[in-house]
């Protein structure tokens, strides 16, 4: 036993010397690299910085060549100030004033520049080089970003995504979509359904042959991007989209079809409110919302009565802006259901027009038929009121849970 | 009894090794994970992601239980967080001091009788309000239930968007800590269900209206040391954990949920004393159980500033209390260690907060003990006794530089040289008498916890808009 003590004594020792000598040594470079590190940052980024001020002050005569490329190309910090001012530029500029920019980074050699570094980098770089790239809106990026999407890294293809986004192009859409059908481009949703929106929004019908092949999540994926970019561009294929199996695709053509004109849209939207889904219902009663016409009033009365709580609240929300809102809640009334009524009055009162509404019935009533109806409109609506604020007081056991 | 200090010597210094490897390797961990997020930042453009229509919303729930000196402050400042869909619901948890009639002068509030369904079971609400100068803020007032977690759920059951955040009233959110922290939730939107930001301290930075004018470091000793223990549990523990997938703590002062997730295991446990733990470990157990693949995320650049206790007897309720929540969240989730089920969380996670979190108080007063006792009975050679102490000094504060290195590599927040000279300073500094009494405000909240002393006891704060001149007299 004496000797095992011994032996881990001995060897206890020995490591707490050299534990001591490692310690000291992990201290002394840490804190090394944190002054050596602020001291080059601050040196890099002054630099930059005065790269970058010159740049602005001399920007005309850059861009128009006076100052030749020559005598900042060279300078990897100079060149770097221009690209980023350039891209910069190039982020809010209209179409006439990119071809300018565009033109001004071939010509200066900048374009090339770029490519080459989303060829020749590795890792985060080349990923930040890829971005770039789309940056520039350049055409020929596209095939470069195209073959980035093939890359075995999922952060590789991302930055490709993203790129593609940046160049705002329906060839980059098209190469996406591709990849993305045939099962070659696994990405998560949000990155890729947002560059798919950016590349498509110009031309949506460039997503249907796409949509009809599509299957399963992809076939999902491509509906929520149509819903965000469809247009009446899309005509008869939309309506035949409104009776697809798959419940995203028909939400998504409730979503697309607020776009189109009234006429065009109201018997589609008919069909949808009767969905079995209820986003799919939600969805169509808000685009006929959406179109505050008074022929969409009774499928909306028919939404505030559904037996869904959230379709019900997005029903009220829309006859809530009807042009007759007293009419609307006389209807409502007529329907003779607690939660269609609950379902205004929460609305009324999260636009702000409940007081409002009070006040237009109070000072209507009289001894008329039309006032006496609207005293009991009135009274409706006070007692509701008053009902929801005792759901509230009771959490436990509110109404509209139970049917929800 | 020579015997038994040899083995007892023995086992603590195996513990100490360990411990220091665990350290570590979580210091490589986190410096290896920061950069990679840092090179990540550089092809991402947050503007892209405001702009998109994609973002998803996000409800921001803040608990406010006599907030009255800083909730205006505190709420302004939340309604300017730069997100494209933002929805604010504070919850009055039964405030005694002027807290909703501030919320009302300020905002100007109306009632209204919004659906609130009761989804999570609270002390009863007694009204709910919209802003009329800001309908995205809505105020749910309800009576007390002698917890934030049930000011949260009823925050939670209020909310009406995807994501929620709690958020402490006394903090301030950094205007595109949203934006930053939903950079990696977006990315991995269906396996993502929660992610951590990293909490700050305010104290001695430099306020004009409810925004942080300047960061810098505070003049209080005991805050240094604080600001020190939060850069290293953030950047050094959590950034190590979340990389691997065992994140177990999302600070309750800032963290992003999936809503849905938090209802499915019943929101926050309203008894708990450590709610943010409690409400993770239950995450995990659920995920683990249903066999889901899922990521709890740290993100290590959106930031929360807080204000942190600024005298040792309020910061030592505070750590009793927190140690009080450790036990109270690992005790009843005891069945999860070691069991195949819960994979990595059971096999490393968990075993590592009960060896080296929850019972590191104890072994420490109990190794010092050991190691002195030995030393005085001639068991223990003095040089290595000597050596031992310099071994554990220098080591622990290379760990806590690491966190300063780790500060400079993600967020760089103190620009001043001197603020950066004077945290490596403390780091020298912390481990004598600070660590010790840390030690000791530990073992009281086990002592408490045992004594079946749970009760919550508020820390007193100064406020956010009454402490700015103070710190505008900062040098």
């Amino acid at each position: 036993m004496n000797s095992l003590f011994h032996a881990i004594n001995a060897a206890a020792a020995s490591f707490v010397v050299r534990a001591i000598i490692f310690s000291l040594s992990g201290i002394f470079l840490l804190i090394v690299w944190i002054l050596a590190r602020r001291k080059l940052r601050r040196r890099y980024f002054d630099r930059l910085a005065d790269a970058g001020f010159y740049a602005r002050q001399h920007w005309d005569e850059i861009l128009a060549g006076e100052i030749a490329a020559n005598e900042w190309n060279d300078v990897h910090r100079d060149a770097e100030a221009i690209i980023t001012l350039s891209l910069d530029r190039m982020d809010t500029a209209d179409a006439s004033e990119a071809e300018k920019l565009l033109d001004f980074l071939r010509r200066t050699g900048l374009l090339d520049r770029i490519l080459i570094a989303t060829r020749r980098a590795r890792g985060w770089q080349r990923e930040a080089a890829l971005v770039r790239l789309g940056r520039t809106r350049a055409p020929d990026a596209v095939t470069v970003l195209a073959e980035a999407l093939d890359d075995s890294h999922p952060k590789t293809q991302l930055a490709a995504v993203r790129g593609l986004a940046r160049t705002g192009l329906a060839a980059a859409g098209e190469a996406m979509l591709e990849r993305v059908v045939a099962g070659h481009l696994s990405l998560p949703g949000t990155s890729l359904m947002n560059a798919l929106i950016v590349c498509t929004r110009a031309n949506p019908r460039l997503l249907l042959p796409y949509l009809r092949v599509a299957r399963g999540p992809v076939r999902e994926l491509l509906a929520r991007v149509i819903a965000e970019v469809a247009s009446i561009g899309l005509g008869d294929d939309l309506l035949l989209l409104a009776s697809d199996p798959l419940p995203e695709v028909r939400a998504s053509v409730a979503r697309a079809l607020a776009h189109a004109e009234f006429g065009f849209a109201f018997p589609a939207l008919s069909q949808l409110v009767a969905d079995g889904e209820w986003y799919v219902r939600l969805r169509a009663l808000t685009s006929l919302g959406q179109f505050g016409q008074t022929r969409a009033v009774p499928i909306l009365l028919r939404g505030v009565c559904d037996a869904n709580r959230h379709v019900r609240q997005r029903a009220a929300e829309a006859l809530a802006h009807a042009p007759d809102p007293i009419g609307v809640l006389r209807d409502v009334l007529k329907t003779e259901d607690a939660y269609a009524l609950q379902a205004m009055i929460a609305e009324l009162d999260r636009t702000g027009d409940f007081a409002k509404v009070v006040e237009m019935l109070a000072s209507s009533t009289g001894g008329t038929a039309r006032n006496t109806d609207a005293e009991s409109i009135l009274q409706a609506l006070e007692a509701g009121a008053e009902e929801l604020s005792a759901i509230l007081r009771i959490p436990s056991a509110p109404k509209t849970a139970q049917r929800a | 009894m020579r015997e038994l200090l040899q083995i007892s010597n023995n086992t603590f210094f195996f513990y100490y090794l360990a411990s220091n490897c665990s350290y570590l390797a979580l210091l490589i961990a986190a410096l290896l994970s920061s950069r990679a997020h840092h090179q990540h930042l550089a092809s991402l453009r947050l503007e892209r992601m405001k702009s998109s229509p994609l973002t998803p919303p996000i409800t921001l729930i803040a608990p406010a239980h006599n907030e009255e000196a800083s909730v205006a402050v505190s709420v302004r400042s939340l309604l300017r967080v730069d997100y494209p869909e933002l929805e604010v619901v504070v919850v009055n948890d039964g405030s005694e001091d002027r807290t909703l009639a501030r919320l009302q002068e300020e905002f100007d509030l109306r009632p209204a009788r919004l659906l609130y369904l009761s989804q999570i079971a609270t002390a009863p609400v007694r009204g709910v309000y919209r802003s009329v100068a800001d309908p995205r803020l809505i105020v749910v007032d309800k009576e007390a239930g002698g917890s934030k977690a049930d000011a949260s759920n009823a925050g939670l059951n209020a909310a009406s968007s995807p994501y929620t955040c709690v958020v402490d009233c006394d903090s301030l959110l950094e205007s595109d800590a949203l934006l930053r922290i939903m950079v990696t939730i977006l990315e991995d939107p269906k396996r993502v269900v929660a992610a951590g930001g990293i909490v700050r301290v305010l104290n001695g930075c430099e306020l004009a209206n409810g925004r942080i004018r300047r960061v810098r470091l505070p003049r209080s000793p005991i805050v240094i040391f604080q600001v020190i223990e939060y850069l290293r549990a953030f950047l050094i523990g959590r950034e190590g954990w979340a990389s691997g997938n065992m994140l177990t703590i999302i600070s309750g002062a800032f963290g992003v949920f999936r809503r849905d997730v938090v209802m499915r295991v019943g929101g926050y446990r309203a008894e708990a004393i450590g709610e943010d733990f409690d409400l993770v470990a239950r995450i995990h157990r659920k995920m683990l159980e249903e066999k889901q693949e899922y990521r709890i995320t740290f993100v290590p650049d959106p930031v929360c500033w807080t204000e942190v206790p600024p005298t040792a007897h309020s910061l030592g309720l505070q750590r009793a209390r927190w140690q009080k929540g450790l036990i109270d969240v690992l005790w009843p989730n005891r069945d999860m260690l070691f069991r195949r089920r819960y994979g990595r969380i059971g096999a490393f996670a968990l075993p590592y907060m009960w060896v080296f979190e929850l019972f590191a108080p104890v072994f420490e007063f109990l190794g010092i003990a050991m190691i002195i006792l030995a030393s005085v009975l001639g068991t223990l050679s003095h040089r290595f006794f000597i050596e031992f102490m310099i071994y554990g000094y220098l080591f622990a504060a290379m760990i806590s530089v690491g966190a300063v290195l780790q500060e400079e590599i993600t967020y760089r927040r103190y620009n001043d040289w001197r603020d950066v000279a004077r945290l490596i300073l403390y780091c020298f500094l912390e481990q004598c008498p600070y660590r010790q009494m840390h030690l000791i405000w530990r073992l009281k909240g086990m002592w408490q916890y045992a004594r079946g002393d749970v009760v919550w006891r508020p820390m007193q704060r100064n406020g956010l808009e009454s402490a700015t001149p103070s710190r505008e007299a900062h040098p």
